[in-house]
Formats: C-alpha cells, sequence, structure tokens
C-alpha cells in the first residue's frame, strides 16, 4: 500500500504545482483571510484538520450560555461542513486535529444589539484548541465569523484551520447598510439572503427604508390604509407585521439592528393616498390636484403623527429611528396661500426652511413625548437648515461636500454618519469598489474630539433600478468595501493587498448561497453560482 | 368587451405597472384606439416591434389549456415544431400561473393556433440566408401563422404569446382581431457572451438563449476562449483545457457544447465560435509556449512589459511550427461546431512585442518585410487559408481590415472600435469597410458590458441609427448585416449575467429587428418595461428600468417562476463537473493495484 501513497502524494504534489501557476490577467485570491481584516491577527504555519463528524461547538464552564450564540453554533456548523460541497477525505498522517471551539461569554445575554454593544471578541487556534472569548454575545457572533472563513478546504478534500491568534474589534460601531424597499418592493426572502450577507461582513445595522413616494409597504396596523392604497399592490408588495418581525428576528440572531426610516415632510406621496396631509399645491389661484410635502400647518398632520409614531416605536425594538427630513421641496409650500398665511402669522417671513424647522421640531417633541428613549438620526438637511434637535440627535451625511460637512456638524456636537462616499446605487464600469475603500470618514478637517463624534457610516442601496432579481448581485461584493472600511484599523487601505482578500471574501459569499458579482476583472471561484 | 376597457386590462393585468401620477416616470401606455396624433406608436405590447400591425378587436378570446393546441401543415414530424410547442405551452399554461382553464358561455374561445409553413420542410441549422418572414392572423377558432420557413414560424410564435395575457377572470386571453406582418430589418442580429473572463455555467448559457429567443436575436457570438482561460474541451490537445481552464468545474465538454448548439438550433440561433488570435492566446500559449513570441528589452529575451508588450500572449508567425496546430484546432471546432461561419478574432495585435524579437526582425528582413502590417497579413493570410481549406467562412474583428490586410470578400469583417474610445466614428469604418465590399456586423455602439447609472443607460443603445451616416448606396448598405450586443465578461459571471444582460439587449434586439423609425425611447420604454416584466415571467430574472413593479411573480416572490423546473436546465451528468480529481485518481491508483496484485498472483 505504501506505494499508492507514495503515488498519491506525487499526485497531490503534481496539483499543487499545477495549481501553483499564477493564472496571468487574473486577480490573485487569497485562502483563508479573514474579510474584513481583523484588528490584530497572528498566523503560523501549523494546520488543524476539522472533521465533520467530531467537530462541535462548546461553551466554557462558566460562560454566559444566549441564544443567538447557541443557534449561531448550528448556522456556522453548516456553513462550514456544507455537505452539497464538502469533499470529506481524511488526511494521511501526523496532522493535528481540532474537535471543538470552546466559547467563554462573559457579560449577560442581551435581546438586541444597541449601538454602545461591545463587539471585541479574542480567537486562539493553538494545539488542536480552539478558543473563543467575548464581553458580549455580539462579539461572540463576530469572533465565529471569523472563525468559520479561516477554514479552507486544503488540496485532498479536508477542511483545514492553520494556528492563529486574532485580537478584534471594530473601528466603528454603526456599520449600515440602506435597502430601499419603496422604489422597488424587495420581497423578504431576499432581504433575509443580504442580511446574511451582512454577518458574512460584520456589518451591523439594517437601515431599512422602507416607505417613499412611490410606495408605503408597510402594513400599520393603526392605519391600515397606508398600505392599502399606498403599497403597489397591497396584498403582494407589502411587509406585514408578521413579516417585519420575522426580519427584525432574523437580523437579531446576526448581530445586527433593524433602523427603519420613515423619511417626512418630503419623500411622502405615497402617505397621501389615504391620509390628508401632504400640502395641495396651487396654480395662481387654484390647487392644481397635485401634492407637495407634509402639511405643517395642518394639525390632523401631528394627531396622525402621534399615533403612527406610537406604533413604531413599539414594532421596531430598535432604540433609534430614521426620521428622513431630507430634500424638502419648497415650491409647494410656496404655492399655497393658507401656508403663506401661516407663515406670516408665525412671523417667518418668506424663510421656508423657518418651516421645515417648526415641522420638524413638533415631529421631535412628538417623538420625546411618546418614547421618550428613543433617539433619532435624520439626514443632514434637518442640521443644515438650523433645527436644533436633541444633542444625541445622529446626523447622516449624504451629500457632498462631506468633510466640510461633517466638520461642521460634529463641531455642533452632533454625532455623525457618513453616506456620501458609499451611494453603491450609482453603478459605473470596472473595480469601482476601489473608491468605496478609499473612502475614510476621517479625512475632514477637525479635532479628535469631533472626529470620535463619528458613529460610523452606511452604504446606501438606493432603489430605483434595483429589486429582487438585481439587489443582491449589485450590492455584494461591492458593499464589502465598505464593511472593511468601518471594522477595520484605520490603516488598512492598501488596495492591493484587499484585492485579493475581496476576491476570496465574494467566493465565499457565492459558496453560502449569495450571488455576489464579479468585480475585480477576470477570474473564477471553485464553486460557482449554479442552479 | 369595452374596447377602452379591454385596454385598460392589458394595462392592469398585463403590464402589471400602476398608473399613477406619483411616480417620476409617470406611465402612459396608450390606451386601445385612444386619439394619438403620434404615428409610430405601437399600440400593442410586442418587443421588438412588429412592421406591420393592423387592430380591430372588439372583444378578447380566451385560451385554455384543455382546449388550445397548436398545429401545423408539415408533412412530417419536424423536432424544431414540436419542441416549440412544448416550450410555448409552458409559457401559456405553466402550472405555477393557476389559470382557470374554463371556458364560460360568455368567452369566445380561440382553440387552435395553425403553422402554415410553405417550404414545409424540417431544417437542419440555421443559417446566414434562414428567411424569418411571419404573417399572423388573430381571430376566433383558429389563428393562423404563415411563415415561407419553419424559422419564421418561430418568430410568429414568439409575437403570439406576447400578445397573450391573463384576464381579470384569470384566463389566458387574447384581442380577437389582429393582423400582423412582420420580417426583420437586419438578419444577424447576435449577442456575444464572453465565457473566458468568467466561466458561464451550461444551464445559465441556456437560459440566455431562451431569453434570446424572447427577443428574436438569432446569433450566439460564442467568445469560449482568451487569455484568461481556455474552457473548451479539446481532444486533440488536452493540454489546451488541462492547462488552460480555470478549474475542473470550469470546462466546457464537448457534449455540453453540442448541448448548447442544439438548444439554439431549436430557438432558430445560430453559435459562431471564436478562436481569437494572434493575440489574446495567453491560455493557448500554456500549452504551446514555444509559439507565443519572446519579448525582448534592452538585448535579451524573456522582458515583457505589460503596459508596452501586453503579457506574454502574441503569437509569433514566423515560426511555420503554429499552422499545422491552428489547423487541429480549427478542425476541431469545425466538428464540433455546426454554423458555416468560424470567427478568428485577430483583434488588438500589438507590434511591440513582435518589433523587440531579433529573429522576428531577421525574418521579415529576408522577406523584404518593411511593416508590421505585412506581419500580420502574413499571419492573417496563412488562417485564413486554413479556414477556406476547412471549407469554414469566416468573421474577423475589423483589425485586420485597418491594418491593410484584405481578405476574401465574403470574410465578414466585424466593427468594434468607435471615438468614444479613441478610434475614428464606426459610420466611419462602416462607410469605407463596405466600400470595399465586405460584409459587416456592427458592435462598437452595443458594448453592453459598459454599465452607467440611469434610466436613459439604454436610450444610447437604443437611439443607434445603423444607416444614420451612411454614404454609400443601396447595394452597399445590403452589406451591413446586423449588428452584435457584447457582453465582455470582466465583470459578469454566473452571479449577474442575467440582470446584467437583460433588458440591457433587449434595445438593441429592437433596433436589429424593427423599422428604422420606430426610435422614440420615450414610447418604447413602457413597452420595455413590460418586456422586463414578461421576461421574469418566463424566469429570466431581468432588472429593473422604472420605478414600479411587474406582479406577485417579482424575483424573490411566492409565485416566482425563476426556479420552476420548466425554465432551467440541468448539467449533463458529466464526471468531470465534480471537483474530486484526488479521490478519483485515488480510486483508480487503488484498481490499478488490484489489477497488478491479481497479474502478479496469476504468475
Amino acid at each position: 500500500m505504501e506505494i499508492v501513497y507514495f503515488l498519491a502524494l506525487a499526485f497531490i504534489f503534481l496539483v499543487k504545482t499545477n495549481q501553483a501557476i499564477r493564472l496571468k490577467n487574473v486577480v490573485p485570491i487569497t485562502k483563508g483571510q479573514v474579510f474584513p481584516k481583523p484588528q490584530m491577527q497572528i498566523s503560523f504555519g501549523t494546520q488543524n484538520i476539522l472533521n465533520k463528524n467530531e467537530f462541535r461547538f462548546e461553551y466554557v464552564k462558566g460562560s454566559q450560555i444566549c441564544d443567538v450564540v447557541s443557534i449561531a453554533f448550528k448556522r456556522y456548523y453548516k456553513i462550514i461542513f456544507d455537505s452539497r460541497l464538502l469533499r470529506q477525505t481524511n488526511r494521511i498522517k501526523n496532522v493535528s486535529s481540532i474537535k471543538k471551539l470552546t466559547l467563554m461569554v462573559h457579560e449577560p445575554c442581551e435581546l438586541y444589539p444597541n449601538l454602545e454593544s461591545d463587539e471585541s471578541y479574542n480567537l486562539k487556534i493553538a494545539s488542536s484548541i480552539a478558543y473563543l472569548e467575548s464581553k458580549t454575545l455580539w462579539g461572540a457572533l463576530r469572533g465565529l465569523e471569523s472563525f468559520s472563513q479561516m477554514i479552507i478546504e486544503s488540496d485532498d478534500g479536508s477542511l483545514v484551520i492553520n494556528d492563529t491568534l486574532i485580537n478584534d474589534f471594530p473601528r466603528f460601531n454603526h456599520r449600515g447598510i440602506l435597502l430601499d424597499t419603496s422604489r422597488h418592493y424587495i420581497r423578504s426572502s431576499i432581504i433575509k439572503v443580504h442580511l446574511d450577507a451582512m454577518e458574512a461582513n460584520k456589518m451591523n445595522v439594517f437601515h431599512w427604508h422602507i416607505v417613499d413616494d412611490e410606495s408605503f409597504p408597510f402594513v400599520s396596523s393603526s392605519f391600515p390604509d397606508l398600505s392599502k392604497k399606498g403599497a403597489y399592490n397591497p396584498y403582494t408588495h407589502v411587509y406585514t407585521s408578521d413579516d417585519v418581525k420575522e426580519i427584525i428576528e432574523y437580523a437579531r440572531l446576526r448581530g445586527i439592528r433593524v433602523v427603519s426610516e420613515f423619511d417626512t415632510p418630503g419623500h411622502t406621496q405615497s402617505w397621501g393616498k389615504s391620509i390628508q396631509i401632504l400640502t395641495k399645491c396651487y396654480t395662481g389661484e387654484k390647487p392644481n390636484g397635485d401634492f407637495g410635502p407634509i402639511d405643517p400647518t395642518n394639525n390632523l398632520t401631528y394627531s396622525f403623527l402621534e399615533e403612527f409614531l406610537t406604533e413604531l416605536t413599539a414594532v421596531f425594538p430598535d432604540k433609534y429611528l430614521h426620521l428622513g427630513g431630507d430634500e424638502v421641496d419648497f415650491s409647494c409650500w410656496q404655492s399655497n396661500p393658507d401656508i403663506a398665511e401661516f407663515m406670516k402669522q408665525k412671523g417667518f417671513g418668506k424663510d421656508y426652511s423657518k418651516l421645515e424647522q417648526f415641522y420638524m421640531q413638533k415631529l421631535l417633541d412628538l417623538i420625546n413625548k411618546v418614547s421618550p428613549k428613543s433617539g433619532y438620526i435624520i439626514w443632514q438637511e434637518v442640521v443644515d437648515n438650523n433645527v436644533v434637535v436633541k444633542p444625541d440627535t445622529v446626523v447622516e451625511v449624504w451629500k457632498d461636500p462631506w468633510p466640510e460637512e461633517l466638520s461642521m456638524v460634529t463641531k455642533l456636537g452632533y454625532r455623525a454618519l457618513l453616506s456620501t462616499c458609499w451611494y453603491l446605487n450609482y453603478i459605473s464600469y470596472g473595480d469601482d469598489w476601489k473608491k468605496y475603500y478609499k473612502c475614510d470618514p476621517y479625512d475632514f478637517p477637525g479635532t479628535d474630539k469631533q472626529k470620535s463624534l463619528v458613529i460610523g457610516g452606511e452604504a446606501c442601496m438606493w432603489g430605483e433600478y434595483v429589486d429582487g432579481s438585481n439587489v443582491i448581485s449589485r450590492t455584494w461584493p461591492r458593499t464589502s468595501a465598505v464593511a472593511e472600511r468601518l471594522w477595520s484599523a484605520q490603516n488598512v487601505t492598501n488596495v492591493a493587498d484587499a484585492q485579493g482578500r475581496i476576491e476570496e471574501h465574494r467566493c465565499r459569499m457565492i459558496k453560502r448561497g449569495i450571488k455576489a458579482e464579479p468585480f475585480n476583472g477576470s477570474g473564477h471561484c471553485e464553486y460557482e453560482v449554479d442552479l | 368587451m369595452n374596447k377602452n376597457l379591454s385596454g385598460l386590462i392589458l394595462i392592469l393585468f398585463y403590464l402589471g405597472v400602476i398608473k399613477s401620477k406619483l411616480f417620476y416616470i409617470e406611465v402612459k401606455y396608450p390606451l386601445l384606439n385612444a386619439s394619438s396624433n403620434q404615428t409610430k406608436v405601437i399600440e400593442l405590447p410586442l418587443w421588438p416591434a412588429p412592421k406591420f400591425i393592423k387592430d380591430t378587436s372588439k372583444g378578447l378570446l380566451v385560451l385554455s389549456q384543455n382546449s388550445f393546441k397548436m398545429t401545423t401543415n408539415l408533412p412530417q414530424s419536424c423536432d424544431i415544431m414540436e419542441e416549440n410547442i412544448k416550450l410555448y405551452t409552458n409559457i401559456f399554461f405553466l402550472p405555477k400561473f393557476e389559470l382557470n382553464p374554463i371556458i364560460s358561455d360568455t368567452d369566445v374561445a380561440l382553440n387552435e393556433l395553425s403553422f402554415e409553413i410553405s417550404d414545409q420542410f424540417c431544417p437542419g441549422y440555421p443559417n446566414t440566408s434562414i428567411d424569418e418572414t411571419y404573417e399572423l392572423s388573430v381571430k376566433p377558432g383558429v389563428s393562423i401563422i404563415k411563415a415561407n420557413s419553419v424559422w419564421g414560424a418561430l418568430r410568429g410564435l414568439e409575437t403570439f404569446s406576447q400578445l397573450t395575457f391573463i384576464n381579470e377572470d384569470n384566463k389566458l386571453s387574447i384581442k380577437d382581431s389582429i393582423e400582423i406582418k412582420d420580417s426583420p430589418r437586419f438578419s444577424y442580429r447576435g449577442i456575444l457572451l464572453d465565457t473566458a473572463r468568467h466561466y458561464i455555467p451550461v444551464p445559465i448559457i441556456k437560459k440566455q438563449l431562451d431569453a434570446m429567443s424572447y427577443n428574436k436575436f438569432n446569433v450566439f457570438h460564442w467568445h469560449i476562449v482568451d487569455d484568461q482561460s481556455f474552457a473548451f474541451e479539446s481532444f486533440k490537445y488536452p493540454n489546451l483545457t488541462q492547462k488552460g481552464k480555470y478549474g475542473d468545474a470550469h470546462v466546457y465538454t464537448q457534449k455540453d457544447v453540442k448541448e448548447i448548439i442544439d438548444h439554439a438550433r431549436l430557438r432558430g440561433i445560430r453559435v459562431i465560435p471564436e478562436f481569437d488570435s494572434p493575440g489574446h492566446v495567453e491560455s493557448f500559449g500554456r500549452t504551446f509556449p514555444q509559439f507565443i513570441t519572446v519579448c525582448w528589452v534592452g538585448g535579451k529575451p524573456y522582458q515583457a512589459i505589460y503596459s508596452v508588450h501586453g503579457k506574454a500572449e502574441i503569437l509569433n508567425p514566423t515560426l511555420e511550427g503554429i499552422y499545422p496546430v491552428l489547423k487541429e484546432v480549427l478542425s476541431e471546432y469545425k466538428e464540433v461546431f455546426q454554423d458555416e461561419y468560424i470567427h478568428l478574432g485577430m483583434d488588438e495585435v500589438y507590434y511591440d512585442c513582435w518589433k523587440s524579437n531579433p529573429n522576428i526582425s531577421e525574418w521579415m528582413a529576408e522577406r523584404n518585410m518593411t511593416d508590421y502590417h505585412q506581419l500580420e497579413a502574413y499571419y492573417s493570410s496563412k488562417i485564413l487559408q486554413i479556414a477556406k481549406d476547412l471549407n469554414k467562412k469566416v468573421t474577423v474583428w475589423q483589425d485586420v481590415y485597418d491594418n491593410g490586410v484584405r481578405p476574401e470578400k465574403t470574410t465578414q469583417i466585424q466593427i468594434w472600435k468607435d471615438e468614444a474610445i479613441g478610434f475614428s466614428k464606426w459610420s466611419d469604418y462602416l462607410n469605407d469597410i463596405t466600400s470595399n465590399g465586405y460584409p459587416v456586423i456592427l458592435s462598437s455602439p452595443w458594448y453592453i458590458n459598459f454599465v452607467s447609472y440611469g434610466f436613459q443607460e439604454w436610450y444610447k443603445h437604443y437611439l443607434v441609427e445603423p444607416m444614420a451616416n451612411f454614404t454609400g448606396d443601396a447595394e452597399q448598405a445590403k452589406l451591413l448585416r446586423g449588428g452584435e450586443a457584447c457582453l465582455w465578461s470582466e465583470y459578469v459571471d454566473g452571479a449577474n449575467i442575467e440582470a446584467r444582460l437583460w433588458p440591457r439587449a433587449c434595445p438593441i434586439a429592437e433596433r436589429l429587428w424593427s423599422p428604422s423609425d420606430i426610435n422614440d425611447p420615450e414610447e418604447a420604454k413602457f413597452r420595455l418595461d413590460e418586456q422586463r416584466c414578461r421576461l421574469l415571467r418566463r424566469g429570466i430574472p431581468a432588472s429593473p428600468i422604472l420605478n414600479g413593479y411587474c406582479g406577485d411573480y417579482e424575483y424573490g416572490m411566492k409565485k416566482s417562476v425563476v426556479f420552476e423546473p420548466e425554465f432551467n436546465y440541468d448539467w449533463l451528468k458529466s464526471e468531470n463537473k465534480v471537483p474530486n480529481t484526488n479521490e478519483s485518481l485515488k480510486l483508480k491508483l487503488n484498481r490499478s493495484l488490484f489489477l497488478i496484485l491479481i497479474f502478479i498472483y496469476h504468475f
């Protein structure tokens, strides 16, 4: 039998050298690199084998035991030992094996992740032992993700992991991605794939731009007409309360916050189909049949909002609600004589930003009234128009030039999110991820204190040209570039180094059933998208 | 039924886009018989628009899967018709649509679609001279498609299928009196897919062929190999595949290729393979490194500078040993691919590497060649002669012509250069090349691998008028055989090809099929949006072009048919698709050891 092994070994060697021929014109691809890059990592040459039949996840004695983590054990077991793809062969000899990953979670289990959640973890793979330690359960999830990414298929088909020490934590706490389900509806099943991809990229905020001018797919229990009249189709193109709950739960299990956005006073055409709160636009003396933003002078507006906000704060468990406030078009307000009269009474003169300020102030007062613990995120215009908001408000910057804006917002003492340079709905030819990768939220003039007010950023996938058919492939892996910027250390900026890792990461996503598109030029993944 | 009402039903139940003031892009699909000053409004939701439509409908006809049948006048059975009758039965009555099959007393039924094919002939493979003309007459009882050939019948059937929609009673319906006369403006309407930069799995290629037929494309230009990979399975030179493929799973076996060709044939689509040389041959050179030009720098060989020479990727035409090998490769292509044409590439030949090589200089000096065009011409004439010996007609990229080579007049020249990428206007090339008597395929304005943001992206593809700056006479105009949408795949693979290709190739389909005066994108956008929804209805996950929605069958939704078995294809059960070389080797070794032991035992 020795000769068989000799021949087999010789063959393996041949295959190896054959594979080592680097295909020219093709992007190099790493093997077993964690993405986004951990803050600190030391790897050794020693390999350990993992065997499907004997491997298990375990809590260390004294660890907190959290359902989210226990469920994650099962999920990652499946990801690692994907039976569809796996070729199980037994290693020949002299390879140590890892029979379990033991986990220590220190702090008591929380129900939902929040902005302040600690996601740090330590991971140690050495001498046949895998040990993961984290403060919180959320850190444990991040550690499990890293662990799963380091396991690679060796040439003989067995799964191996190198001895490694990792100490890791995110650079920013808010690492989000916006999906817009109003311009086009995106079914929950696709949103879940998206949440899987977020987990694989250690992103932790799903900013759900759930309604807008075009449609209102959110089914409200207090105002069911909103979706009945405002959805594309009130039966098929809606998110029922069950759908919403399911998505929030799916996200929670992956340590992802769901921050919903109900944008007002602009972007509300679909609301107006059922609730008479929009401004009537005038041509000359007469209403012309068009409607503008929400009418801030109408009392109905505020009684409606109070009830609706009460519902929203109950449905969405996250502390933060995104209140929008962007792109308010003043022309309709300007045309309306009742509003002109109101402006006169209030002494606003011709300054319609004062009217906007009046509305936003009322809105924020309402939130404080119905849910004093809530925080809110707003688009930058609210602050640009001098509305005074609570000091713990988060301002999302989306306009250029963003460095000046971040400078201004943080000078005012507000916390800020950056999304200007990460509007991923804008597509262009080629490897455009590099420009997302190069954008750093600290690249603005300001003091250290100002910089510390930047809590992260968001990649935005506005929905004009995406729906279920292409949203996954267009969002991923381009968002991965943003994910690394927001997680990894500030000095992780080498595009050439990132290229091979991000290429591997795309193939990893493909392997997990996420149809991430090629974005690095020619190449291939071992397991391609199949049917 | 009231005429306006049936028009409304068309919008609500088939178009599936809400008519509303809300949208940035307002939906204003013309109602049936709506008064309009426009002369070019296409009142029926057809894509690509036919040449002539007369719609005198007063009501609707109902099609039921229990009674509707398709018949032909062909004396013998014809697999093409039989297969298409099956395919379109799925398109009409897919079980998942849960259509109402009842024809009630108030319904008028359409029970038969009859094909009257005048040549009464079941053809082999489609070719350059196929006749796709047809006439469609929809009326109660029996509707008729008249065509000269089976190919025309297929195009007519596609048009017929696009007229059907699901009415408010959940029945498949069609307006009751429509006459259509139709034929393509150009005979060559192609799509280039590049499976070398990224591998596209066979089942996904088949789906693209389906989508092509829904848009009346008739050529699949298969850019099957390039620098990056050689995925075609060669029996003559197995190393070409062995060393050229990306991975074990990234191969088109000859069986795969034959399946794809058959799949295309049944849809009236030609498959033209490309073997690109003398450039773009890096993957070829992994097996034949001796034929690759050695670039010299500073008096030393093997010094290729990427920005100047490209990589080691251009053949050395002075090495006579190349030509017998090329002949073998091309004759293998000939055995597998059925089309009368083969594409020989010959684009992007960079002279710098040739110039740097002293052996080539010497060789040229011996033959009094002073210009590297002459060297390229030498190579071209050699390989064109090989193709001629093999009895194959040839398409080449325009570079050959630009470099002064004048091949035989049957050679089709494909134009890909344009001022947008630093060359002359494509119309200048078109004028020049046709004035010299060469047939031309236009693809410069249709490189749809380049993406940009916004709803007008496709306008630029749609608004191309191939004859806009044409200076030649009518005879010369005939030399423009058509065009090709090129989806180079640096940024495309199985993950996104469908969303990238569809509906972005559709505008080009209409430009190549429909009369030139159908060219108003503001009119076309609603038909195009509907075509996109129709593709979704047939399992092709095409991307959105306007705000809005199609229906409850969108991708990811319960009624989506994207993963329905009727609209999907399996891999062939061929062994090399399973990436387990080591295991099978071990098995073989064990087996051979066993045999050896038996052998020893017997002695």
